[in-house]
């Protein structure tokens, strides 16, 4: 038996603590420690939480497949989006956005809302 | 010494509870700045939204109750929700010969036969060979994944997104349900609650749920005292398939379509959901009460995160912290019970 091994258990033993089952089987540790690491992670979640919340908005991408580049945009949740200049391309007229490459889902740019961060591509008609 | 005692039995409570305190004070803080957060449409929206992931961590809860877990939930609900939709269809991508929808129960047999396989396979391997449950799911996990990828390149279909989904199929699962305040309460709701009200009768009131406990907390104890516990063993991962096959099927038609992603970490939402609602990687611990409150509890807070419009990498992080949160007053719970 090793002197760590003799210290734990003369620790389990002076606190009768309760050994930890099933998954935790292997997990030695006394309940000061968890205390601590409850705490610090606690400390942390927030701290993510609150990183998250001052760096809030969904990034708004543009994908104008060839067209002029359209900046790419930060939206609020539930709002609605805006696009100043509509992009143009050679020998093809723009008939609006669409959530996937193909042109099959459009966005309504009244009606839609922004609810996560998304890419939307430019949809072009054969002029 | 009394003063000291009284500091430490708060110190307990707050420790013990210290995940539902920051969920509730993230709460009242997003209702603060996003009023719309506590209306009708949006508390309809998270009731929803708990109901059609339930299903799931109903069924892996029984698996963490054997002290296991089961990481290949997410991709059955994948492989189902991808039959269901290749058969409840108008557009015969993946069976080009199939000119009408399937019936509907038919279909929901399937996928329930159909996870309760994977579960087969899972519990099988878990019970006879002595496998830990990580090595087995993630193997099937896998498996199943490959399978989805080659579902999906069936017939004409090429891999691509399945969608134009037959509409009694979609009525009979996002149809209102009933109205309340002019905002709809989809159907599924009523599937989810009726699977609840199911599990807790298998959970409580049967020999296979109480045995399902023994084997939990005392795989030993449960053997000598008569417990079959390879039966248990392989009917608790048996459900747990059944469960996905379900979620499968109604995510299916609330997404309104389905790909190789679908269901992508749905298991570890579960996971999650279970240990935050109590459910103790202990063994033989866990209630479904417990369950339901914990992913209700998880649906609120990134609902909640959405609404302030945090960015979805950091929601990953927010999730995996509150995953060791909670493991970390599991154990304490358990530590300090006496």
């Amino acid at each position: 038996m090793t002197e760590q091994n003799r210290q734990n258990l003369e620790q389990n033993n002076s606190t009768s603590q309760r050994q930890l089952r099933g998954l935790y089987s292997k997990v030695n540790i006394s309940v000061k420690s968890l205390n601590i690491i409850i705490i610090v992670l606690a400390v942390a979640l927030v701290a993510c939480m609150a990183i998250g919340v001052s760096n809030a908005g969904f990034t708004v991408q543009f994908d104008s497949l060839g067209g002029t580049t359209v900046e790419s945009q930060k939206y609020m949740y539930g709002e609605l989006i805006t696009v100043p200049n509509p992009p143009t391309r050679e020998g093809y007229l723009f008939d609006g956005w669409y959530l996937d490459q193909n042109a099959t889902r459009p966005w309504d740019l009244e009606n839609d809302i922004v609810t996560e961060s998304i890419t939307l591509y430019a949809g072009w008609r054969l002029q | 010494m009394a003063e000291k005692e009284k500091l430490k039995k708060i110190g307990d409570i707050l420790l013990n509870n210290a995940m539902y305190i920051i969920i509730a004070v993230a709460v009242v803080y997003i209702a603060i700045m996003r009023p719309t957060f506590i209306k009708l449409p949006s508390i309809v929206n998270i009731l929803s939204l708990t109901a059609a992931k339930l299903p799931i961590a109903l069924g892996i809860g029984g698996c963490i109750v054997l002290t296991g877990t089961d990481i290949s939930a997410g991709r059955v609900v994948g492989l189902t929700a991808c039959i269901s939709a290749s058969l409840l269809t108008t557009v015969f991508k993946v069976f080009p010969g199939m000119t009408s929808a399937a019936p509907l129960p038919l279909v929901l047999l399937l996928v329930i036969g159909v996870g309760a396989l994977v579960g087969f396979v899972n519990g099988f391997s878990v019970a006879k060979f002595k496998l830990h449950p990580f090595i087995v799911t993630l193997s099937t996990q896998l498996i199943v994944y490959g399978i989805i990828l080659m579902y999906l390149m069936r017939g004409v279909n090429n891999g691509q997104t399945l969608s134009g989904l037959a509409d009694n199929y979609r009525s009979f699962i996002t149809g209102t349900l009933f109205s309340i305040g002019g905002v709809a309460v989809p159907k599924y709701v009523l599937y989810s609650f009726i699977l609840t009200i199911i599990m807790w009768i298998i959970w409580n009131k049967t020999t296979f749920g109480k045995n399902m406990f023994a084997v939990g907390s005392n795989e030993e104890a449960a053997n000598v005292s008569g417990v079959n516990v390879m039966r248990t063993i392989i009917m608790v991962f048996m459900l747990a398939g059944m469960m996905y096959g379900i979620t499968g099927f109604l995510d299916g038609a609330r997404i309104a379509s389905a790909n190789a992603n679908t269901g992508l970490n749905y298991e570890c939402d579960a996971i999650a959901a279970c240990v935050i609602g109590g459910v103790s990687f202990v063994g033989g611990i866990g209630r479904i009460s417990g369950i339901v409150v914990g992913v209700l509890l998880l649906q609120i807070i990134f609902t909640g995160l959405n609404f302030l419009a945090v960015d979805a990498n950091m929601l990953y992080i927010i999730k995996g912290l509150i995953i060791l949160i909670a493991c970390a007053i599991d154990m304490r719970k358990y530590l300090v019970r006496k």
